[in-house]
């Protein structure tokens, strides 16, 4: 048996103990006994020295510590289990559209949740799968369920929503376990981590294990980087401005190149999905784009480079020129994790001892139980101490008279 | 009957119980009566006179002396005896082993005993309460001489169980048509109107004996703080330690006279029987006339 809040055992067990030496105090007054002429006794403050302890009432005061006990416990909120397993496995899923549905990526599954409990299927929303003691057997139908029914596929795998699943389903664990072990199998894009997981991550006891997953937004780093000038490559990224004028310059994450630079293409209305914008105008207007084509980094640009003047021989002209030609970074892979945050996420110290998971709302049908055999006995109590008040004082064979 | 009856008859084989007054009775029996009648014991002649009975007229004087004269015998009398018997819960003390009740018991047996010896009827009323109501019960045998008597007393007497509370003055009156009334309780119920009714007795030319009976607890209550209460009113508790224990036993002792004045003074005889005292003593002391005043 366990209980959410020993406290109130606790304090059941004081108030029995209170109760029994109240019944032991009560003993503490003077003997009654009949005496015929007591008449003739004086009337006085009896002022009792008498030490002797004497059990009294013994049935009163089993009822009244048992009723005590039995609220107490009610109180407690008391989890009968036949038997508890050492340890739970819960194992967190990435089903997202981030994650390479690779053979790897599947053998890594599969190592994850061999011996796990439950699995907590995730992207923006989270999908448990109960398995008893082991749900391996149910995996393969789950993941193929649950990735042909969800949605948002392209949106990375959310954090906090997988710890709030696996926070349920670890207070429930909990009640049949001694402890509760989390695995979380995903790529850790930064996407899949916002604001709120850290302070759900403080509601988890303990390690979690994090298993690093492949993504399937991050392709090989590409090993040729293509530039293309618009003014003499004619792609169907661009088209044909209206009316030309004369920027004051486009800026890139590399450097803003100030300079009187001839503005004639325009992005298309509907670029294609893997299109990303690498600079742009001074007025917010792309100015130059890439693409991931096969390894291959094909940067488009609007506009045309001075080829002379002072312009080429400023610093910035030249970092300009230097970060598009170069390949060593790729933009369009998604930001991973950095290691402190998945320090942060995996945490260093096992649960302490005594750590509970956060309890779940469910009442157990014992306090309902406890709670109303404790008051019927306190109602019994109430019969018998009322029966005992009208029992005569004297022996059988002497009644009172009332 | 129980070995400790069957002893308590033994001792009391011996005794006899003689009327402390001469009798009005008309039956015949050991006792002297009034009446001077024809039995063999002689007492005195007296003159004839008219309406004499001219059988009673002694005619060997008439022939000697030639004057009529009646020859007067003393008559004897039966002196019939009823025992009202206090069963109320009071007289079941100590709880334990009702000493005090089993004393009374074994006065009363004796006191019949030592009736049926003298050969004059001899009844008991044993008036007891009910454990749950103000009912009185009533054990009631009828004045007898027959043999056999005294052991239907101590049937009577033994399967009764003092409980309840008891007026016993309405039970006194009852027993009017007896010459002779023994009241065998610790008075603690109605005792001035048990007074009055015995004083009526008393004017009636009857025996009337009061026997207290007391516990040696009640004249030496125990020494340790007790609540003590009343077996007939359970409201009424008091405290007993040292400083109300002297207290307790001055006031117990002045009650204990004043009964006794007040019985005395009715022309009553009061005996006081404490169970320190062996009943067979006691019932000597009863019975035996010289004592009767000063007990």
């Amino acid at each position: 048996m366990s209980v959410l809040y020993p406290i109130f055992l606790w304090v059941a067990g004081l108030s029995a103990a209170a109760a029994v030496g109240l019944h032991f105090l009560s003993t503490l007054q003077p003997r009654r006994e009949i005496f015929p002429t007591v008449r003739f006794v004086p009337e006085a403050t009896l002022h009792s020295t008498a030490l002797a302890m004497k059990f009294s009432d013994p049935w009163l005061l089993l009822l009244r510590a048992l009723a005590i006990l039995l609220v107490g416990t009610a109180f407690a909120q008391p989890h009968f289990v036949l038997w508890r397993q050492s340890v739970a496995r819960i194992v967190a899923i990435d089903i997202s559209g981030s994650v390479a549905r690779s053979p790897a990526w599947r053998e890594q599954v599969k190592r994850a949740t061999a011996g796990a409990a439950t699995a907590v299927l995730f992207d923006t929303t989270a999908h448990e799968v109960r398995g008893g003691t082991s749900i391996e057997p149910l995996l393969p139908g789950a993941l193929s369920t649950t990735t042909d029914s969800s949605g948002d596929r392209d949106s990375p795998g959310r954090l906090s929503v997988a710890l709030i699943a696996a926070l349920r389903a670890g207070a429930r664990l909990s009640e049949s376990a001694n402890s509760v072990e989390l695995t979380i199998v995903s790529p850790f894009l930064a996407a899949s981590f916002d604001r709120a997981t850290p302070s759900i991550r403080k509601l988890w006891p303990g390690r979690i294990e994090l298993v690093k997953a492949d993504s399937s937004q991050a392709p090989a780093a590409p090993a040729k980087v293509e530039v293309e000038w618009q003014d003499s490559a004619h792609s169907a990224l661009w088209v044909r401005r209206s009316h030309e004028d004369t920027a004051s310059g486009v800026y890139s994450e590399a450097a803003t190149l100030i300079a009187p630079l001839e503005r004639k293409w325009q992005l298309a209305a509907t670029p294609e999905r893997r299109t990303r914008v690498i600079a742009r105008w001074l007025d917010g207007e792309p100015a130059a784009v890439e693409q991931n084509i096969n390894g291959v980094l094909k940067r488009s640009m609007g506009f045309s480079l001075p080829q002379q003047g002072d312009t080429i021989l400023r610093p910035e002209f030249m970092r300009f020129t230097e970060w598009l030609n170069s390949s060593s970074k790729d933009p369009s892979a998604p930001p991973l994790l950095d290691a402190e945050t998945l320090a942060t996420l995996a945490g260093a110290a096992p649960a302490p001892k005594g750590a509970t998971m956060p309890s779940s709302t469910a009442m157990s049908p014992w306090v309902a139980i406890l709670l109303a055999v404790g008051l019927s006995i306190l109602i019994f109590e109430l019969f018998i101490r009322h029966r005992a008040r009208r029992t005569p004082e004297a022996p059988t064979t002497q009644p009172a008279v009332a | 009957m129980d070995e400790s009856d069957s002893k308590l008859l033994e001792a009391v084989r011996t005794i006899r119980w003689p009327a402390r007054r001469v009798l009005r009775s008309s039956q015949s029996g050991a006792h002297l009566s009034r009446r001077m009648g024809q039995s063999a014991e002689f007492v005195e002649y007296r003159s004839y006179r008219q309406g004499d009975d001219t059988r009673r007229i002694d005619w060997k004087l008439l022939a000697r002396t030639d004057r009529a004269y009646i020859r007067l015998a003393q008559d004897h009398a039966l002196l019939s005896t009823m025992l009202l018997l206090d069963a109320s819960a009071s007289m079941a003390y100590p709880v334990a082993t009702l000493a005090k009740w089993q004393h009374a018991r074994q006065i009363a047996l004796g006191l019949c005993a030592a009736i049926h010896q003298s050969g004059d009827p001899v009844g008991v009323v044993a008036a007891q309460g009910a454990a749950d109501s103000d009912e009185e019960r009533l054990q009631h045998l009828a004045a007898r001489t027959r043999r056999g008597v005294v052991q239907e007393i101590a049937k009577l007497l033994r399967e009764v169980t003092p409980m309840g509370t008891v007026a016993l003055a309405p039970q006194l009156m009852k027993l009017r048509s007896s010459q002779r009334a023994v009241i065998i309780s610790d008075f603690l119920g109605d005792t001035q109107s048990l007074l009055n009714t015995a004083a009526q007795f008393v004017t009636q030319g009857k025996e009337i004996y009061a026997i207290h009976v007391i516990d040696s607890a009640e004249l030496d209550p125990p020494h340790a703080a007790l609540l003590l209460v009343d077996p007939e009113n359970s409201h009424i508790r008091r405290p007993m330690v040292e400083a109300t224990r002297v207290r307790y036993q001055a006031q117990f002792g002045a009650w204990c006279d004043s009964l006794a004045r007040e019985w005395l003074t009715r022309g009553a005889y009061y005996v006081r029987a404490t169970t320190q005292e062996p009943a067979p003593f006691a019932i000597r002391r009863i019975t035996r006339t010289a004592n009767l005043a000063g007990a």
